[in-house]
Formats: C-alpha cells, structure tokens, sequence
C-alpha cells in the first residue's frame, strides 16, 4: 500500500514538470513552427485576418526558390553559407586548439592575456563591424568569402580557445608527465593523450561555432553585397519596397533551418557536455 | 640498476622559494629509499628532480654514474608512480600498461608477451580488459605501478602511491610492494609522509624538513638515535617527549635538572653523552613508552601528577605533569590510575635522548663512536 501511494505521488510531479516543459518548449518554438507552415501556404492565405492552421499546401514558395533565378540564386547562398561556415569552424578549432593547450599548460602570456581573449566574445560583435568594415574596404576583403571567414573567425577563436582551454585544464597534468616520462614528445602527448580526452569539448565548440556563423547575419550584411552574400542576407531581400514576401522567406528560413537542426541534433549529447563543463567540480 | 647521487642539489623556485637546499644523498644499487618529511619539506621535488620533470637549480645529479641535469626525462631510463596513478581513463588496463612501449613501435607480440609477463606478477589478469576509469583505487593503483615497471627500467620512482587507499589495503599493499622490490631488484626512491610507511618499508629512510636533509638511515637510526630534533619528534607514534633543562657536568657524572625534576646520570649514562659537549642547554627526549613507572623513593625517580589517563587494550595513555612540563607516558594496560594521582617516573634507565637546546643536534654518542 505505502508503495503505491508514493508511485503516485512521483507520476504527479513528473506530469506537472511536463506540461511545464512542453508549453516552454511551444513557447520557444512557435516562431519556427509558424514560419514552416507559411513557407507551404498559398501567398493569398498568409496575409489572412485570421491565422489560418487549415489550408491546401503548396509548394510555389520552393519551387519559386530553387528554380527560377533572377534575385535570389538559392544555390549560391546556400553554398556561400555553407563554405563560410565550415571553413570558420574548421580553422576555429585548428587555431584554437594548439593556443588553448598552450594557456592551459605553460600559462603563456599570463592568466591575464586568457582572460583579455575571453573578453573579446563577451563583447557584442556590433562593436568592432564598423572598424572592421573599414579596414576590410581598404585592404580589398569586402564581398568575399574570405574576408567573411576572417570577420567570423574574431569571434569564433576566442570562443573556442576559452571553451577547449577549460578542458584541457580539467585533465590532471600527471597523465602528460607519465608520458613525457616514458619518451613522449609534446607534440605526441598533444595529439595522443589530449585529444582523445576533449573530443566531446572539440565537438561541443563545432556545432557551437557552426551555429553561430551560420546564422549570422550583420557582418554579412554589411561586408557582402553580391558575390558573397549567405543565406541570411539572401533571405531577408524578400522584405522589398513592394511587400514583404513572407511565403518565400518562409521557404528560405526552413531550408536554412536544416544544417544546424541536423546538426544540433546529431550532436545533442556533445552540447550538453560541452556548454555544462565546468559547472560542477568533480 | 643505477646508483642515484645528489651532489649538494638545490631546487629553487621563481628566485625565492627554496624547495631543496644543497641535498647530498647516495642511494646505491637495487636500494628501497624512502624520502620521509612532512607536506613542503621538499621530498617530491627531489623526486621530480629524479625523473627530469622539474629543473635541477644548482649542483648535480648523478643516474647510473652519468650526468643528467639536462637530459630529457625520456631519455634517463626512470620510471615514475604518479600519486593518483596517471591512467589513461578511457583505454583499457592492457593499452595503458603497453602505453610506454607502444613509442618505440615495437612488435605487437613483444608488447603482449610483455604486457601478460607484468600483468601475472601484479595479479592484473582478471581486469586486463577493463577500461581504467572504472577500476578501484587499489586497482588503479596495481596498473599504475605495472606501467611504471614495464620498460625495465633503472630507477624505480613512488610519489606517495598508496595515500589515497583505504587503511587495511594500505597496510597490505605495503607489505606487497616491498616484495615486489626485493623480487624486481630495482633502485626505488619513495616519497611519503607517512613515517610508519617508510619505517616499514625502505632499507634506508632520508627525512628531509624545509629542504634540508635531517638524516638519512635505517629505520633502527633513526628510531634509536635521531641525529636531531626533528627526527626524534617526526619518527615515532606517539611522537617523542621534549623537556627542556640544563645539563651539568659533575665530575664522571651528569646532572640533568629543570623545575621538577633534578637528575643524575650515573658514570654509564654520562659517557653516553658526546665529550664536546660541557654544559648548558639541552632538551630532554623520551619516547612515552621507555618512561617507567616505578614505587616512589627510587633514585632519579621523577614525581608526576597525572592529568587525563586514557585507557587501552594494548596499552594506556597518561598525561602527566613533570613539574611545570607535560609529557606522555604509554605503559601496560594492567596500571590504572585516575587524575590527579601521583606517582613516581623514571625517565632514563630504558632509552633517553639529549639535544643541544640552540643547535638541536643529538648530543648523544652513535653506536660505534
């Protein structure tokens, strides 16, 4: 008798808890679901009075959007997007890496300097855009990938040092000692001990670092015009002086939504890891 | 097998912190040295000097007869312990015990033949294939020292590697690795601050306190004759009683006297005494269990009143008060006594010690001065 009773209790607050969560989770969503349901309604029916839930779908946003050129070259902001994203994290990480093993055993520079590169993502990016635009207009990297993966990367490699540095950290220093007693370079003990033991961080940083560039958007607004233009920018050309055209917007957002969504949820359990490292001290 | 020598050593930390002040110590061949001292005394920075992972400030040090102040910790063919063992968590006992061999790409049935010869002597067997991060301390612990000794090599280095196991196990383990020494043979150097560890275990015991060497000896020296203050405190469970008096010389006697008590060393217990020494200051050591409680009136019988009596099964505990001075005296668990009582100590026949109050050097002679 007594078990059943605390059985019940237990499945009451778990059923409270829940419904908390879903309507968090509606909450947060619904922006997200709302725009996919636009990107397959009939232009007529979005700009309805009343929100409309039941409709015929259609598919004139995407076929609009992949077929016909003109304005929007779907595939060259895609692939805009897509290299400038993965180019960032690539070279995030391949720079990160070595300088966050660097703070993180031989403190170079001072627990001073690790502490001036965390500061530099604490900033709003929007800080430095106007600096930034200017030099870049000098020195030629406007409207370019490159100059886009440069603009990210400021932001991305602090992040990423800061993050894979804490790890490291966390690693007790005798398991790197044992090795160089046994022969082992430091390079070896880098890439042997090290690694293997922050794969979850390296991964955590990624998607992190994927997310951000992906999404991002007043850079490249304001450093590509038209040979380097992402998806972001690309998307928001449908608000024009005529309307806004919330049925292609809706097709482009949820394209674009799929990258990351993948992503993130491919690597769900890294992110968790990742962004809660440091929170509880073992 | 190598000799290790420290030829007046200094480990200086930043420009100020002196960890190890000019150290000289000759650890021979196949020997189980034991550096005994308590936390910042400068014994694990002698160790890591051993194994090149911390700079040698000043003077030399000797492995095997060859320089090594600048040699690569890799290269000195020194094995090392870890405190909390080093395992790789996510590899298995097998990959981290042929992880030293695994440098030098060696043949993977030389590895094996290797791995399963060291993982017999150290009963690893049944854990062979489990992944170190869910072994047990004791466990740990066994794959630690089964990493260390697989390459052979000529020094045998232990940063405190049983203080982190339950006592019964570590009380076990001692025992387990002094055998494995005497049957492996290699020069060990161990690190504790655990003096009945290193009395129980080394063949010779060097304590060091703020950097400097104390004495070095075996467990018999320094019980028997602490060549200073510190030592005779250090070493020994309950530590050692101190008092303070003045020490006159009397002809072929010695008087021995502080408020309390007043004592005369007989012609025997004067010549113990070292001749240089005339007179003055000194403490008085005596190890709680060499006190002895006798009926009253005996010669050089100290009066004592007793202030806490703890009873034992193996032995009681009392505070007394010696005139104004507290010591400790253990004795059989037959003598009971409450506080207040008073009764009559004789402090010298069984074992005393004497220090020079200034230097706190042992005035007492060595066996064979």
């Amino acid at each position: 008798m007594p078990e059943g009773r605390i059985q019940k209790i237990k499945s009451k607050r778990e059923w409270h808890i829940s419904l908390i969560l879903i309507v968090a989770i509606l909450i947060t969503t619904f922006p997200i679901i709302w725009i996919v349901i636009t990107s397959f309604k009939p232009t007529v029916l979005i700009t309805n009075a009343k929100p409309l839930w039941i409709f015929r779908p259609t598919l004139e946003h995407y076929y609009s959007l992949l077929m016909e050129k003109g304005e929007f070259d779907f595939f060259k902001y895609f692939s805009n997007s897509l290299i400038v994203t993965i180019a960032t994290t690539v070279f995030a990480i391949i720079i990160a890496y070595p300088a966050a093993y660097s703070l993180a055993r031989y403190k170079t520079l001072g627990d001073n300097y690790a502490f001036w590169i965390l500061t530099i993502r604490m900033l709003p990016p929007v800080i430095f855009l106007i600096p930034i635009a200017i030099l870049f207009a000098i020195y030629g990297l406007t409207d370019k990938k490159i100059g886009l993966i440069i603009a990210y990367l400021t932001f991305n490699v602090p992040f990423a040092t800061w993050i894979i540095k804490s790890f490291i950290e966390d690693i007790p220093a005798d398991l790197e000692r044992a090795a160089y007693m046994d022969g082992y370079s430091q390079f070896q003990v880098m890439t042997k001990i090290i690694m293997p033991l922050t794969r979850s961080a390296v991964v955590a940083v990624a998607i992190i670092c994927f997310i951000f560039s992906w999404n991002e958007f007043l850079y490249a607004l304001v450093i590509s015009f038209v040979r380097s233009t992402t998806m972001t920018v690309g998307a928001a050309q449908f608000v024009t002086g005529y309307g806004i055209r919330w049925g292609r917007i809706g097709a482009a957002a949820t394209i674009a939504i799929i990258p990351t969504l993948t992503i993130g949820f491919l690597g769900q359990r890294y992110l968790v890891r990742g962004l809660t490292m440091g929170a509880v001290k073992s | 097998m190598a000799e290790v020598r420290f030829k007046e050593v200094w480990k200086i930390y930043g420009e100020k912190v002196e960890a190890v002040k000019g150290l000289n110590l000759d650890i021979k061949d196949g020997e189980f040295v034991s550096l005994l001292g308590p936390s910042g005394c400068g014994k694990s920075s002698t160790l890591r000097m051993i194994a090149g992972l911390e700079e040698i400030s000043r003077g030399e040090l000797y492995i095997d007869n060859r320089l090594v102040n600048n040699v690569e910790p890799g290269e000195r063919d020194v094995a090392m312990v870890f405190e909390n063992y080093a395992l790789l968590p996510h590899m298995t006992v097998y990959d981290n015990v042929a992880f030293p061999l695994r440098l030098s790409k060696e043949d993977e049935k030389v590895i094996d033949k290797k791995v399963r010869e060291i993982s017999k002597i150290l009963d690893l067997d049944s854990i062979l294939h489990e992944r170190a991060a869910s072994l047990g301390g004791g466990e740990r612990q066994r794959v630690g020292i089964g990493r260390a000794l697989i390459r052979k090599g000529s020094v045998l280095l232990m940063d405190e590697p049983i203080s982190h196991l339950d006592a019964d196990l570590r009380t076990r383990t001692r025992g387990e690795l002094a055998r494995l020494q005497k049957l492996v043979g290699i020069t060990t150097v161990y690190v504790t601050h655990d003096q009945i560890e290193a009395l129980a275990m080394a063949d010779r015991i060097a304590v060091m306190h703020v950097g400097e060497l104390q004495q070095v000896g075996t467990a018999d020296d320094l019980y028997y004759y602490p060549a200073n203050l510190f030592v005779a405190d250090f070493v020994g469970e309950p530590p050692m009683n101190f008092i303070p008096c003045k020490l006159q010389r009397k002809g072929k006697t010695i008087r021995v006297f502080a408020e309390g008590f007043d004592i005369t060393l007989g012609e025997s217990d004067a010549r113990k005494v070292i001749s240089g020494f005339k007179g003055g200051g000194v403490w008085f050591g005596v190890r709680p269990k060499d006190v002895l409680i006798k009926k009253r009136g005996n010669e050089n019988a100290v009066k004592g009143t007793v202030i806490n009596f703890e009873p034992g099964c193996e032995h009681s505990l009392i505070e007394a008060n010696i005139g104004e001075y507290r010591i400790l005296v253990q004795c059989s668990p037959d003598i009971v006594l409450k506080e207040g009582d008073v009764f009559y100590l004789d402090i010298v026949t069984k074992k005393f010690h004497l220090f020079d109050h200034e230097s706190e050097i042992s005035i007492i002679k060595r066996n064979n001065e």
